[in-house]
């Protein structure tokens, strides 16, 4: 007897990179997100400025006003992290790079430091999606099921295809 | 195969969000679609490579698409990038 279970692939869990509480991506006020766009993920209310890298892998693309990078995990995932909404506004403002494109990143390593109350005073919401761009190449992209999370702790439990 | 050359009018160049949205837009087109800017050339299908180029509003970039449905996706690409995100 062929257990249909045994047929699903391995669980690949994509970790925080950063301290938050977690929401989800329909609730965003953006629907280029919460129209799934982007892909499957949630979205992150930061609680401080320092965003780490949720896998190791490389930094694909770095905005230079440094308010969003996308990521690729060696285990073949892409991720998009997008700090704030419409936050390609403030021109680099409350926004330090502290990797560039084609870096290699490990887990925990610091992306970018960046002052979540300042974008607020500016106008601007600091909130955060986090998305898998290739969200399509996985059976499922759920999110890990904690609604708030310190870096490093499991954000997005992404399912793979059975080859 | 058709191409067209024109500089960017959205204000804040092609950056995360409205690459995501030509992505998805380019998705709905049989043609291939790519878009050149300075020797570099990405798919409009591939939000990293988009990214990439760095586009920036009053820059000239080349759209080139190759399918039944070229002179349409041309059409939209075009809209996509005049528009303000």
């Amino acid at each position: 007897m062929k257990n249909p279970r045994s047929h699903l692939g391995d669980i690949i869990t994509i970790e925080s990179p950063l301290h938050a509480k977690v929401v989800s991506l329909e609730t965003v006020a953006d629907p280029v997100f919460s129209g799934k766009m982007m892909g499957e993920g949630v979205a992150l209310v930061p609680v401080d400025g320092v965003l780490t890298s949720p896998v190791d892998g490389i930094i694909e693309t770095i905005a230079d006003t440094a308010h969003a990078v996308g990521l690729r995990s060696d285990n073949g995932v892409e991720i998009l992290i997008h700090l704030g909404l419409d936050t390609v506004k403030l021109n680099g403002k409350h926004f330090i790079a502290r990797v560039a494109e084609g870096d290699r990143i490990n887990k925990g390593d610091i992306l970018i430091h960046f002052d979540p109350e300042g974008i607020r005073n500016a106008g601007y919401n600091p909130i955060t999606p986090f998305t898998v761009i290739n969200s399509s190449d996985f059976e499922s992209v759920l999110p890990a099921g904690s609604d708030h999370v310190l870096p490093g702790e499991p954000l997005l439990l992404l399912q793979v295809k059975d080859k | 195969m058709r191409s067209a050359t024109f500089i960017v009018t959205a204000t804040d160049g092609i950056h995360a969000r409205p690459a995501g949205y030509l992505v998805k837009e380019a998705g709905k087109f049989q043609a291939d679609i790519t878009i050149s800017f300075k020797n570099k050339t990405a798919s409009a299908r591939k939000l990293f490579e988009l990214m990439k180029l760095g586009i920036k509003q009053g820059d000239m970039i080349t759209v080139t698409a190759d399918g039944s449905d070229e002179a349409t996706a041309i059409e939209t690409v075009m809209q996509i990038l005049e528009a303000n995100f």
